[in-house]
């Protein structure tokens, strides 16, 4: 195992502060370093977009490589190419110096690849044990499974992540957080050599994220190579080693030890420029006009809530840890899933939510999913097509006809609002960047004129300037007066936008506190109200797994 | 947690131990919700179904539980159930086949027309027979695999060639008096329970542990459940969707020479009232129709079921052709229960996590 590794020497210029630096290896397998995995030159276009232009990555044994970037600068489809889910249209390939031909993800698993995706790639009607396993279950046609030895041989990886539960439940029936550590569970089951994990912690809490990085740096010290692609460059300076990163698909620099740069010199390579951290200004929320009044423990199947109350113009945060109800909750108000008891009130008026349709048409209730892929866009459709869902009775003409010039004006205004970027509004959602999937996903839902909006998880998996221009956005909603609840598992995100926090903890409200914007002391009152007997010391500390 | 049961159904434990805890008015509602729990393996509501539908009609046909009404009806479960399996393994992969009938009667005419028309040996036309079908089936597999046209299109294609085939060839004759070394495997009975039932017992017995054990069964439902997912683990699509109709083919053949051996003739016809039964039987018996998920004993209950329900009809005079429409409103139930037991799966979760 070797140290965090220096600038390949080959390479005749090391300069990162050169604007024009480009991958100029030849062959990076000889001057006495072999690396585990390297990546030349690789090209990747799909239909109108270069996703990879001539981009390289190198990864080492016992180190954790950070690949970083902004949304769409082509992080995913390295991954994709390595995984052997694409195959890239030109560049070279080696493993331990030897061209490598990974041509689908069963090379990969041979060569001991084993990769954690962005997205869901589990089968929900299999046990979680046997999708913590599935290589090993489904790889090949004439052998004999287990089951019940396999989910037993599941249970060291599932507790290596912290997934405490039955390795026989069936994974349909987990929260989202529990199917992303069975995910990654996944990731560490096939004794990889090399793990690739694409926003690992997108969905999961700060124990059960902490607790993973715990696990990467034992895997990293026992010689694994692991590239870890996150957002969240606290992680990444965390935990990682070295850092490549990658701007509109190609490398931005070299690889370069994490030690040897700070957080801005990251972001400034990342979007080409100095980050601009600006604050948001400071607002007067004015908790006089009620908007939305929940009263006296409205339950669905899964959440007994407390009463609250939320005001015009509030941002009123929700925070909690992933599964503690708030969703479930959210899903409740906007008529998705029954309520049983209590009572909601709309502008002082008694509302029975019928169905979402119900909630938005007559009580002007929207609601941002954080399952953007399954429940927020038509990835198949158009951008257009995607703006326009909730509101085509409106665009309809008399005869009830989709008025299809209204819908494109409807789009361009929400698309030049926003920033969406894409060549036109006819593209289709499934092949924007994840940033601008959210960004026509929130569109979606402005488009009705909600007065209240219900905005769950909306910078999961999100890049950092896309982020800053979404928590702009909440902000200037706020400011025209709409009623917010914020549902966020982001602490800074949560202090940064929220006027008051509800905290949440096994399908209850337990506090509410007063955002002073004083991130240490709420972090520090929000975790008490999560964790009640949490020691005065840092409160975030991980639960030891293992 | 006794989901380690996976996809089959133990007879239904939590009964006993719920009964001796409690008694009175309560005791009915605790049994259902035992049943309720329980039924995350979905089979056992069937199961449950089937015994109460034979419990009524014994005691409401005295003739019901006749030794050779109950022969019949062993016979006529025997072949919807492998009906029911040959669509049971195509919904189980994520797709659907209509063809499966239009198999039967190309199988059906085919064997028949090789012992007569030929003089082809018993064992040997069976051979074919079963060939056909499976070679039926693995055709429908390579054009879904291959060209990425729905399974109801293809399948509703390939369901009138291999019909046209049938009629074109055998000029709709049909084949009376088949050979008695033929048809005499309908007439034996092993202890009582007919040959054919053996049969299908057997088939129901190995479809289990091809799905729960083997590769290839899991195979074939993780690509149902998740296509993306299944490939990402190594799971060849194209392999896989043709395993599976190729299966489905294959099933679809047994059923049609059982049908012929109990008939003792091969009539161009059989296999044209199989489709609806073929979709039934497994969905009662809790198969996602999603995919992904299949459940073989189930499958067999939904037979049962679906047996004893027309059978009811005839004991109390009902013109057979409403059997059909019982048999939709029936698909209709046991989907809304599904879904019923979906949404109750929620609740007991939470209750079981505060528990901790």
């Amino acid at each position: 195992m070797k140290a965090v590794p220096e600038i390949d020497p080959m390479r005749p210029n090391d300069g990162m502060e050169q604007s024009g630096w480009q991958s100029q290896t030849g062959g990076g397998s000889d001057g006495g370093t072999t690396h585990v995995l390297e990546l030349i030159d690789i090209t990747k276009t799909y239909p109108g977009v270069r996703a990879l232009d001539s981009a390289s990555l190198t990864l080492d044994a016992g180190e954790i490589h950070a690949l970083v970037g902004e949304n769409g600068a082509g992080k995913s489809t390295m991954i994709k190419v390595i995984a052997g889910v694409h195959r890239p249209d030109s560049g070279r390939f080696l493993i331990d110096g030897q061209p490598a031909r990974i041509g689908n993800p069963r090379d990969a698993f041979r060569a001991r690849i084993s990769v954690v995706h962005q997205e869901r790639s589990l089968v929900p009607t299999f046990s979680v044990g046997e999708n913590v396993l599935l290589e090993r279950v489904v790889s090949r046609a004439a052998s004999y499974v287990d089951r019940r030895r396999v989910e037993r041989d599941a249970v060291p990886l599932m507790e290596e992540v912290g997934l405490r539960v039955s390795p026989s439940r069936r994974v349909e029936s987990l929260s989202v957080a529990q199917k992303q550590l069975v995910e990654i569970a996944r990731g560490l089951s096939i004794n990889a050599r090399i793990i690739l994990l694409d926003e690992p912690t997108a969905s999961i809490s700060i124990n059960e994220a902490s607790a993973l990085l715990e696990t990467l740096r034992r895997l990293r010290d026992q010689g694994t190579a692991i590239l870890f692609v996150s957002h969240k460059l606290e992680e990444v300076f965390d935990v990682c080693d070295s850092v490549t990163v990658l701007r509109d698909g190609r490398n931005a620099g070299p690889a370069l030890p994490i030690a040897s740069v700070d957080r801005s010199r990251v972001v400034e390579l990342m979007i080409g420029r100095a980050e601009r951290s600006e604050a948001l200004p400071a607002r007067t929320p004015q908790h006089r006009e009620p908007v939305l009044e929940v009263v006296d423990r409205p339950s669905s199947a899964t959440v007994e809530g407390s009463s609250f109350v939320l005001h015009r113009g509030e941002i009123l945060g929700w925070y909690g840890l992933v599964g503690a109800g708030r969703t479930e909750l959210a899903r409740s108000i906007i008529g998705i899933d029954s309520i049983r008891g209590g009572a909601i009130r709309v502008h002082a008026q008694t509302a029975h939510v019928r169905s979402l349709a119900d909630a938005l048409d007559r009580w002007k209730i929207g609601y941002v999913t954080e399952n953007r892929q399954e429940e927020g866009l038509f990835l198949a459709h158009s951008i257009q097509r995607n703006l326009a869902a909730t509101v085509w009775p409106r665009l309809s003409n008399r005869v009830g006809l989709l008025d299809v010039a209204k819908e494109r004006e409807l789009a361009q205004k929400h698309r030049d609002e926003l920033e969406i970027k894409a060549p036109s509004l006819g593209q289709t959602v499934g092949n924007l960047s994840g940033g601008n999937r959210q960004k026509v996903n929130f569109a979606k839902w402005l488009a009705a004129e909600p007065e209240i909006l219900i905005i769950d998880e909306p910078t999961v998996g999100i890049d950092i300037k896309t982020k800053y221009e979404i928590h702009r956005l909440i902000w200037d909603l706020a400011e025209q007066g709409i009623s917010i609840i914020l549902i966020s598992s982001d602490m800074p995100e949560m202090i940064r936008l929220a006027d008051r926090i509800l905290v949440f903890r096994l399908g209850r409200i337990v506090a509410e506190v007063e955002n002073t914007k004083i991130y240490d002391a709420m972090s520090r009152a929000v975790m008490a109200a999560i964790i009640p007997t949490a020691p005065s010391g840092p409160s975030e500390q991980a639960i030891s797994v293992s | 947690m006794n989901a380690l049961a996976g996809n089959e159904a133990g007879p239904i434990p939590g009964l006993g131990e719920q009964r001796a805890q409690s008694g009175g008015v309560g005791l009915v509602q605790r049994t259902l919700k035992a049943i309720a729990a329980r039924s995350l393996v979905s089979s056992t509501s069937v199961l449950v179904a089937d015994v109460v539908a034979i419990v009524v009609m014994t005691l409401a046909a005295p003739g019901f539980s006749s030794f050779d009404n109950l022969q019949a009806l062993a016979l006529s479960v025997s072949v919807t159930a492998i009906v029911g399996f040959s669509q049971m393994v195509v919904i189980g992969a994520g797709g659907l086949n209509l063809s499966v009938g239009a198999v039967g009667g190309l199988v059906a005419m085919a064997t028949g027309g090789l012992m007569m028309s030929y003089g082809t040996p018993p064992v040997l036309a069976i051979a074919i027979g079963l060939g056909i079908g499976l070679g039926c089936g693995a055709l429908n597999g390579i054009l879904i695999a291959r060209t990425g046209i729905s399974p109801f299109i293809v399948t509703l294609a390939t369901s009138s060639i291999f019909t046209g085939i049938d009629l074109g060839v055998t000029e709709v004759h049909p084949y009376y008096n088949l050979p008695a070394d033929f048809t005499s495997i309908a007439g034996a009975s092993v202890a009582g329970i007919p040959v054919l039932t053996v049969i299908m017992l057997a088939i129901a017995a190995a479809l289990a542990v091809f799905f729960r054990s083997v590769g290839l069964g899991r195979q074939i439902l993780a690509y149902g459940a998740s296509p993306r997912a299944a490939e990402l683990a190594g799971v060849p699509p194209a392999q896989t969707i043709i395993a599976a109709y190729a299966i489905s083919g294959l099933l679809g053949a047994v059923a049609a020479v059982l049908v012929i051996a109990r008939l003792g003739s091969a009539q161009p016809l059989i296999g044209s009232d199989w489709l609806l039964g073929s979709f039934a039987a497994p969905i009662i018996g809790g198969t996602l129709l999603a995919g992904g998920s299949v459940s073989v004993l189930g499958a067999l209950g939904g037979s049962v079921l679906l047996a004893v329900i027309a059978s009811a009809m005839v004991f109390a005079s009902v013109d057979p052709y409403w059997t059909t429409l019982v048999s939709g409103g029936i698909i209709l139930a046991a989907v809304v229960v599904d879904r019923l037991r979906t949404a109750r799966e929620g609740a007991a979760e939470l209750a079981e996590r505060r528990k901790r």
